[in-house]
């Protein structure tokens, strides 16, 4: 018996991003002893996400697609999406230094966790075989699930990451067994042995295709969740709401896009013989997710919770882009995602930039009269905005643009339709808060929020608790405020980088399309 | 000589005031920003009257065509041109710009920096969108169009401008969501006969497509252009918008801003959709004749001046909206040049009201009467502007009414009847405001110490009434450089292969200009 040839270059990225997360833990731990200023740790892990991404352009410019025995694979595509999570890391990193050091000490574990779900995110683009999918989903929901819950003081964390866990490991159940039917239907679990065994007929008799069939929609739950796809979105907004901002500007723009990696080639290569079936599914789900996110976004007053109802209407666009089941469907999704990262991210950095020492929910109203107090900052925000909305000139704009084309090249006319009536409809909330920053006094604060408290009497209560546990990390962080004018720098770094992002990509989308759909038709084909 | 149309001059006036933008951005010091948006603006007109100067008197098709690719997969790309239907709407944007610019010079002391670079920022978009040929280039410009104007409501209006704004904002968002639909839709079935994707417009007029699709598409366009036109019943966001928003925000948004919806009539529901264009047409005359007997009785029951100039340009609007689906070429020429009046005139009223408002800070017909002896120039100015937008012969207004009620008699004989009914209540009108606030016994003691108009304010007037006159005097001017491209869009309608073949000899040459 040989020992088989690894080709380990084929998870290059993944493993200097592993290297790095362990890096920073050791780090960490020496840090006491050795007098290291713990301050290096964002900074390494920087580094690390910097190498990760110079190994995947390099492996992607080199051509070649490398395998990992029929596991795993560095091709343009997996690259691709490797490199959209490494620049959310990036910026998830610079968001974490304005928060971390006040809501906790282990800064080390912070980033530790978060290198380590950004390297199972990117085993998810690259997986050949649905168990290598289920793995990664695993490491990157573990690491997160304790992300979420980093806030020990904040009580609505802690409830946030036992929702986000408990209801995770319920869809990561349907995951698995979505596996376990698939693999009756076909006897495989690897993509390409799935996929060509339907075509040859395998599959086709009344048990087995009551099994793949089954299959096809658990897994369709399992990818649903973690993308936050109606109806499989209600943890969504409780742990968004929850989280550390930064957390949930690294989770909800990542998981996305890891979830579609792996959703994508899942459904695009392994069970192309299901697709008339899996489109319409999808065409519903997406009419559902767009109209269901819009309609409880317009109803919130704390910002992180309507940009998590925003987050699922966005999941419900990209989806749009999956329904033909095309690669210039899945350029689109790609792009979107890649836009994503500049739109949302650059919110979830405004909202941590105004949240005070500690504080762990931004309203609406906090919003008011910012265009005077922080002119640049209203207007990074304001692009933002517009960008989600899908205004042109920004980045949001062609997002959709290409991911409806790509949809009405197959002739879902009605599907357009309701994607850009929903545009129409979360233009509402987001111009609420363009309203507030720009056409309100920042005076007429306390009367917005107590409104809005009034109008939500099971937000206040949450409040309430919030606030009494607030005090206790404010009152640790005191040691800490030396970091603050090193944190809002950064913070100031990641605003202005995801503006320039969506306004430079929204001006001049070629460059990155091109660069998308080239990898993407190496592996879908035409 | 320079050869002027090898040169890059639309892309040059479109992005120049950007440049200015950029520059106010970066300048600090009140004067010296609005030196730089006022020059920035200046300059941009003085580009633009190359076109003029520079124009091929006679030639129905594009003139000084740019093209290169933007978003190639899918065919878009960045192809700018104009004929005699986009030109006088430019020319009228860059002329505009800077007198609404020398307007806010002292009147707009809040926030000046973001005002002068939201009002450039808005030129750069009202110019792309008239010069765009790429349907998505000319949504991306006329969807952020909206963004400016929407900020100037919204920051420098009145008591009710969130509303407003708002109201502004989700109307035209509304209608546009049918348009990007219908652009993308058009792109398929491009792409369903010739096998890649396109966008432009040149390229699609000779798509030929089967009379039910162009019948939803048209209305999926129709809705878009109706509402920010504004055509009867889509014009309820016109009169909040209007009263909220700021003297110069108003003079832009009736100037120039409401074109977008004729002109997106001409330029594109014609050519693109000429059976529904024609089946349709007793319908969209019908709506723009009930526009304008609407807008004009609204007027009169106006308390409020800018109230009345708003339902006005409702009026106005639908004079031009009949000019267009009469489907005649003199009434064609007509709607385009009144335009082109329109505003002018309506510009011009707005700054009229904003001068009495900005030394009163009223604009209640009440509050006023007897201004006649208390500020004769601007009495003067006003009698001319109100003349122009009445109609009077030998002003602009009437040349553009007259050749519009020429065409609508050839189409329906009861449609110019019910449309010199409406030139009858605009003279009416205007005429009881000119009166109100002008003659009669000065109805409060505050307006004794007003001040007539000092040398800015005249030298913002100036222009306007020159060209009140100009092109009352002699329209030729002008229709001789519109009437080649509207014969073009008439004959296409029963012809559509004229405007093919005219537009693909073009698009040879486009093509060229993008090897080159």
């Amino acid at each position: 018996m040989t020992i088989p040839a690894i080709d380990m270059l084929a998870i290059l990225p993944q493993t200097i991003v592993i290297v790095t997360a362990l890096l920073v833990l050791l780090v960490d731990a020496a840090a006491g002893q050795a007098r290291i200023d713990r301050q290096v740790l964002p900074w390494l892990s920087l580094l690390g996400l910097a190498a990760a991404a110079a190994a995947a352009v390099w492996l992607s410019l080199s051509g070649q697609p490398h395998y990992f025995q029929e596991m795993a694979v560095a091709d343009g595509y997996s690259l691709t999406v490797m490199l959209v999570i490494l620049l959310t890391a990036g910026l998830g990193v610079l968001l974490a230094q304005a928060t971390v050091p006040h809501i906790s000490h282990q800064a080390g574990a912070y980033y530790g966790l978060l290198l380590l779900s950004a390297a199972g995110m990117m085993f998810m683009g690259a997986a050949l075989d649905l168990l290598v999918v289920f793995l990664a989903l695993e490491i990157l929901s573990l690491a997160l699930y304790v992300l979420v819950g980093f806030n020990r003081a904040e009580a609505r964390s802690a409830e946030a990451s036992l929702k986000y866990f408990l209801l995770g490991a319920f869809s990561s159940g349907f995951f698995l067994y979505g596996i376990a039917l698939v693999y009756g239907a076909t006897a495989s679990t690897n993509l390409e042995a799935i996929g060509a065994a339907l075509a040859q007929g395998t599959g086709a008799s009344a048990s087995q295709s009551l099994y793949l069939y089954a299959g096809v929609a658990m897994l369709l739950i399992g990818f649903g969740f973690k993308i936050a796809m109606a109806p499989f979105h209600m943890w969504t907004p409780d742990a968004y709401q929850g989280a550390p901002t930064p957390v949930t500007g690294f989770m909800s723009v990542a998981t996305k896009a890891a979830a579609f990696g792996a959703f994508m080639r899942v459904f695009v290569i392994a069970l192309p013989a299901a697709q008339p079936q899996w489109s319409w599914a999808l065409a519903i789900l997406a009419t559902l997710t767009m109209t269901l996110g819009n309609l409880a976004a317009l109803r919130q007053s704390s910002l992180k919770r309507m940009l998590a109802y925003s987050s699922i209407a966005h999941a419900g666009y990209a989806l749009v882009g999956l329904v033909p089941g095309t690669s210039q469907g899945v350029s689109a999704v790609l792009f979107y995602l890649f836009s994503y990262v500049f739109m949302n991210l650059g919110a979830f950095a405004v909202v941590t930039a105004l949240e005070r020492l500690g504080e762990n929910d931004v309203l609406n109203g906090n919003f008011a009269g910012l265009a005077d107090r922080r002119p640049a900052l209203a207007a990074a925000m304001a692009i933002f905005m517009f960008s989600l909305a899908g205004i042109p000139p920004f980045v949001g704009f062609f997002a959709k643009f290409f991911v409806f084309s790509a949809a009405m090249a197959e002739g879902w006319g009605w599907l357009v339709l309701v994607g850009v009536l929903n545009s129409v409809l979360s233009a509402f909330y987001y111009l609420s808060v363009t309203v507030q920053m720009y056409f309100r006094k920042a005076d007429e604060t306390p009367a917005v929020a107590e409104a809005a408290g009034k109008s939500k009497p099971g937000l206040r209560r949450a409040e309430g608790k919030g606030k009494k546990g607030a005090a206790a990390p404010a009152a640790a962080a005191q040691p800490a405020e030396t970091a603050l004018a090193l944190s809002t720098r950064s913070l100031s770094v990641a605003v202005f980088i995801a503006a320039l992002g969506t306004v430079a990509v929204g001006l001049w989308p070629a460059p990155w399309t091109q660069w998308i759909s080239q990898a993407v038709t190496a592996v879908f084909g035409g | 000589m320079i050869n002027l149309t090898s040169l890059p001059i639309l892309s040059v006036i479109t992005l120049l005031p950007l440049l200015g933008m950029a520059l106010v951005l970066l300048l600090r010091g009140e004067k010296a920003m609005k030196s730089a948006a006022l020059l920035a603006s200046l300059l941009t007109f003085v580009v633009s009257l190359a076109l003029w100067f520079g124009w091929q008197t006679g030639e129905a098709g594009m003139q000084f065509m740019e093209s290169m690719p933007w978003a190639p997969e899918l065919g878009i790309h960045y192809t700018v041109g104009v004929d005699g239907i986009s030109m006088p709407l430019v020319l009228l944007t860059t002329l505009l710009l800077p007198l609404v610019l020398l307007f806010s010079w002292d009147t707009v002391r809040d926030k000046q920096k973001t005002y002068l670079a939201l009002m450039l920022l808005l030129e750069t978009a009202m110019i792309g969108v008239f010069v765009a040929l790429d349907l998505v280039l000319f949504f991306v410009f006329f969807e952020a169009s909206l963004i400016p104007m929407y900020f100037l409501i919204g920051r420098w209006g009145g008591p009710r401008r969130v509303y407003a704004a708002l109201k502004f904002f989700i109307f035209t968002a509304f209608g546009s969501a049918f348009l990007l639909a219908g652009i993308l839709a058009l792109g398929y079935l491009y792409q369903q006969q010739t096998g890649v994707w396109s966008f432009n417009v040149l390229d699609m007029v000779g798509l030929g497509l089967p009379a039910n699709v162009q019948t939803v598409l048209f209305f999926a366009f129709l809705l878009a252009f109706a509402i920010k036109v504004p055509l009867f019943p889509f014009h309820t966001w016109l009169p909040d918008a209007h009263v909220e928003a700021p003297t110069g925000g108003s003079v832009i948004l009736a100037g120039i801003l409401l074109k977008m919806g004729t002109y997106g009539f001409v330029r594109f529901s014609l050519p693109l959709f000429p059976e529904p264009s024609q089946r349709f047409a007793p319908l969209l005359a019908i709506l723009a004749i009930v526009g304008i007997l609407y807008g004009a009785l609204v007027a009169l029951a106006q308390k409020d001046v800018k109230k009345l100039v708003a339902y006005s340009s409702v009026a106005h609007l639908g004079f031009v909206t009949l000019g267009i689906f009469a489907l005649q070429q003199e009434s064609l020429s007509g709607a385009v040049l009144q335009m082109v009046n329109h505003g002018l005139s309506t510009g011009a009223l707005f700054l009229l009201v904003g001068f009495l408002y900005e030394r009163r800070h009223t604009r209640q017909l009440d509050d006023f009467g007897g201004l006649w002896k208390l500020m004769p120039i601007y009495a003067g100015f006003a009698l001319i502007t109100f003349m122009s937008s009445a109609g009077l012969p030998g002003l602009n207004g009437f040349v553009g009414e007259f050749t519009i009620l020429v065409g609508a008699m050839k189409s329906n004989i009861l449609f110019a009847v019910l449309g010199t009914l409406g030139i009858i209540l605009a003279a009416w009108y205007l005429l009881w405001a000119f009166a109100k606030i002008f003659q009669g016994p000065n109805a409060n003691s505050a307006n004794a110490s007003l001040k007539d108009l000092n040398l800015r304010e005249v030298v913002i007037m100036v222009p306007l009434v020159i060209l009140f006159i100009v092109i009352g005097l002699y329209p030729n001017l002008f229709l001789s450089k519109i009437n080649p491209s509207t014969q073009l869009v008439v004959d296409q309608l029963s012809n559509p292969s004229a405007i093919t073949q005219h537009y693909q000899a073009q698009m040879v040459s486009a093509v060229e200009l993008v090897e080159r």
